[in-house]
């Protein structure tokens, strides 16, 4: 019988998804990206890494009404039931508003 | 598109991906809702009221969510309080924010009672909060720019005093340049400096690991000579507790400073000079903290210069360093003690219009 990495149990397959995390953030992105797409033994986790924090935030230039509708557009629910990645987001951040008057010049704590 | 246009013509995709988020079988665990960075107590920040009810009604439904742990909430007045009722919150980051008044009655004193994390930018924020409902903080951290919200950090600290693991206290108000410190004068109308004795009683945070203090020197005179012989008896007296603190690990302290490199070289003096620095020195080391292991300096420095070129960065930094490395003998013989080093150049410019900031 050929070896396949898809006879690994899923517990573990995910702990190989999860190692990508450690790297740079732009080639941690590539890679989930890639595993999203290569079966569906690796989308689930795949898609948790990719789409567990959303941010929303005004960019100049930028069409952020575009931007909204087209995150409800993949959100919404089917039927009554979840697809798409509304249940991989765990954290959402709303940014908006001009950033024009801070005072302070030393660094804030994070 | 302006915030208010933002916030009325899209409110019902914002609210829709809200409701999506959260459904019967899931929610979001953190949420941040930023509305632009506005200095405290200008009246600027957004009125819940400007926001429409369908959105609103969304906004609740996520603060409420029993799934939602992490909630960051940023330049909102008027917002109400019913929300922590049922609230499972563990970490509340409250920047520029205002509770809606007429809300407070209401609210039992059992609320919050999963809040273990409290970040408060600046420490009014949290008026109309239960104390009773911080009572098991783990970590409290508070920017404090005036009497009122000093005062509102001990209460907040009196409240968790058994729970209290990881503070940080804050005061920025008096490291201005002279255009901030008009700004100041407009927005705030008056300015603090750090207190220079200490007005809670530390020793009975039984159980703090770490201190975060970040102190503002107020010295109007900031010639090179004075960023070494700032106020360090004031630094030394918030630290001087009037007993051993002995669950205190780590000491992390931000100095924040300036100098004047308007009229001529920056110097720095030799370490035998600086006696204040061997007060903290010894202080750090002795056995009001007996299990002080780790200790972090950092010191920030802005510099205000007449010309871009002016000032020698890369050699100020090495001659810093070579100071630093010398005048605190003792933590570095005992502790382990890290120090940082951050200068901030502030070009200043006269020309026929007047000062360029």
């Amino acid at each position: 019988m050929a070896l396949s990495f898809l006879n690994l149990p899923p517990e573990i397959l995910d702990l190989f998804i999860d190692q990508l995390e450690t790297f740079c953030e732009q080639d941690a992105r590539a890679a989930f990206q890639s595993c999203n797409m290569v079966c569906k033994a690796l989308q689930g986790r795949a898609r948790h890494h990719l789409f567990k924090r959303i941010m929303l935030l005004t960019r100049k230039g930028k069409d952020f009404s575009r931007r909204m509708e087209n995150l409800l557009e993949i959100l919404k629910p089917v039927g009554g039931v979840l697809v798409g990645i509304a249940q991989y987001v765990v954290a959402l951040e709303i940014s908006i508003g001009q950033h024009t008057l801070l005072i302070t010049t030393v660094p804030l704590p994070g | 598109m302006n915030l208010p246009t933002l916030l009325q013509d899209q409110d019902g995709v914002l609210s829709s991906i809200l409701n999506a988020l959260n459904g019967q079988d899931h929610g979001i665990r953190k949420f941040s809702l930023i509305l632009g960075s506005r200095p405290p107590n200008t009246s600027c920040a957004y009125k819940w009221d400007c926001i429409s009810p369908l959105l609103q009604n969304s906004l609740i439904s996520t603060f409420s969510s029993p799934q939602l742990k992490y909630l960051q909430v940023e330049s909102i007045s008027d917002l109400p309080l019913n929300w922590i009722q049922n609230s499972q919150l563990k970490h509340l980051h409250l920047t520029d924010i205002w509770f809606d008044v007429t809300s407070f009655e209401a609210l039992s004193q059992n609320c919050l009672q999963t809040l273990e994390c409290l970040q408060m930018t600046t420490a009014d924020s949290i008026k109309g909060i239960p104390m009773a409902a911080l009572a098991s903080l783990n970590i409290l951290s508070s920017i404090v720019l005036t009497k009122e919200q000093l005062a509102m950090t001990w209460e907040v600290m009196k409240t968790a005093e058994s729970s209290l693991e990881d503070l940080s206290i804050h005061f920025f108000g008096t490291f201005l340049t002279w255009g901030e410190r008009f700004l100041l004068l407009i927005f705030f109308l008056q300015e603090i400096p750090p207190p220079a004795t200490q007005e809670f009683d530390f020793t009975k945070l039984t159980n703090l690991k770490c201190f975060n203090l970040t102190y503002t020197l107020s010295d109007d005179n900031g010639s090179s000579a004075i960023i070494f012989h700032p106020n360090l008896s004031n630094i030394h007296g918030y630290l001087n507790f009037g007993a051993p603190l002995s669950s205190l690990d780590s000491v992390e302290l931000l100095i924040n400073s300036w100098i004047d490199g308007l009229n001529g070289d920056i110097t720095v003096p030799q370490v035998d000079e600086l006696s204040e620095w061997h007060l903290l020195d010894n202080l750090l080391t002795s056995n009001k903290f007996p299990s002080l292991r780790n200790v972090d300096l950092t010191y920030s420095i802005a510099v205000l210069v007449g010309d871009d070129g002016a000032f020698n960065e890369a050699g100020f930094k090495e001659e810093i360093n070579k100071f630093f490395a010398t005048a605190l003998p003792m933590l570095h013989a005992s502790k382990s003690i890290s120090f940082t080093l951050a200068t901030f150049i502030a070009c200043l410019k006269w020309d026929e219009v007047g000062v360029e900031l």
